[in-house]
């Protein structure tokens, strides 16, 4: 359990879930993000648009930035606290029943693969509404509006970008025009809530 | 880039001739994206690429006009995700 931004102690349980999607302007926005993110009580996955060229570099750097277990999904891993994993380049990742990632090959969603929507959609048939967060970055298009929709309607809690801090406010602001989210915040801010949220270890 | 382009794009796109969006789809189909990011750099606040999923191939976005700070940050940023 950690101390809150407002002195009282909240935190979920060690089975909680983040899921976080990203897109233009992503690297820069999760680099501030983890800057601000003790070790979480959670599994985070993050869906990031970007080149496989890259992953292997980003994996390192942001593991550079938290002593959280950063790696890439491998397929039929089981969620644990503590780790972050990043959704490999041309993949869709969905999460079963037995709170396990899955790599599945299908169509571009929203024109991109792996989507945001995908993975969000997935979660909320595999696990309790209420030990899920969804946080949606900065980045082009819609990509994520669709499924922090439906993760809010679903009972998770929800969190786009702000603008200012914003490369691209389009994913965050299609989610927050469309219902998609409780609160925009910048990403030292999100920081801050997901400590709020689901607890530190 | 013929010769096995690595390295950071930086561009705008409103540019005459080929925009950026057509400059980013010939990358792409030319097989140039899988040595280099593409940074947007534009007075275009609210982007709209004419080819959906082009997008995601944008690494980062600076609106102009821009702080010279942002803009070390953005490259440097990009040229550390190159590093082998």
């Amino acid at each position: 359990m950690t101390p809150s931004p407002s002195g009282t102690v909240r935190g979920g349980g060690g089975g909680s879930l983040v899921l976080i999607g990203a897109s233009t302007g992503g690297v820069r926005a999760l680099g501030t993000l983890f800057d601000h993110l003790p070790v979480l009580n959670a599994a985070v996955v993050l869906v990031q648009h970007m080149p496989a060229f890259i992953q292997a570099s980003f994996i390192r750097s942001l593991s550079a930035k938290t002593p959280m277990d950063v790696a890439m999904v491998r397929d039929g891993e089981g969620l644990q606290a503590g780790m972050v994993r990043l959704v490999p380049a041309d993949i869709h990742c969905v999460l079963e029943q037995n709170r396990r990632l899955r790599l599945v090959d299908g169509p571009k969603v929203q024109w991109v693969k792996p989507a945001v929507d995908v993975t969000m959609k997935s979660a909320v048939a595999c696990q309790p509404p209420d030990t899920l967060v969804g946080v949606l970055l900065t980045g082009m298009g819609k990509d994520g509006a669709e499924g922090m929709v439906h993760l809010k309607r679903m009972g998770a809690k929800t969190v786009v970008q702000d603008e200012a801090s914003c490369a691209v406010f389009g994913m965050p602001k299609e989610a927050w025009m469309a219902g998609g989210a409780d609160l925009m915040l910048p990403p030292e801010r999100i920081a801050q809530r997901l400590v709020w949220w689901v607890g530190a270890l | 880039m013929s010769g096995g382009f690595r390295g950071v794009v930086l561009m705008d796109i409103m540019m005459p001739g080929l925009d950026g969006w057509g400059t980013v789809d010939a990358i792409v189909k030319g097989g140039w994206s899988k040595g280099c990011l593409i940074c947007m750099l534009t007075a275009c606040v609210d982007p709209t690429p004419g080819i959906e999923g082009l997008e995601q191939h944008v690494f980062d976005y600076i609106v102009k006009p821009f702080d010279v700070e942002v803009l070390i940050d953005v490259v440097d940023l990009a040229m550390s995700q190159l590093e082998p």
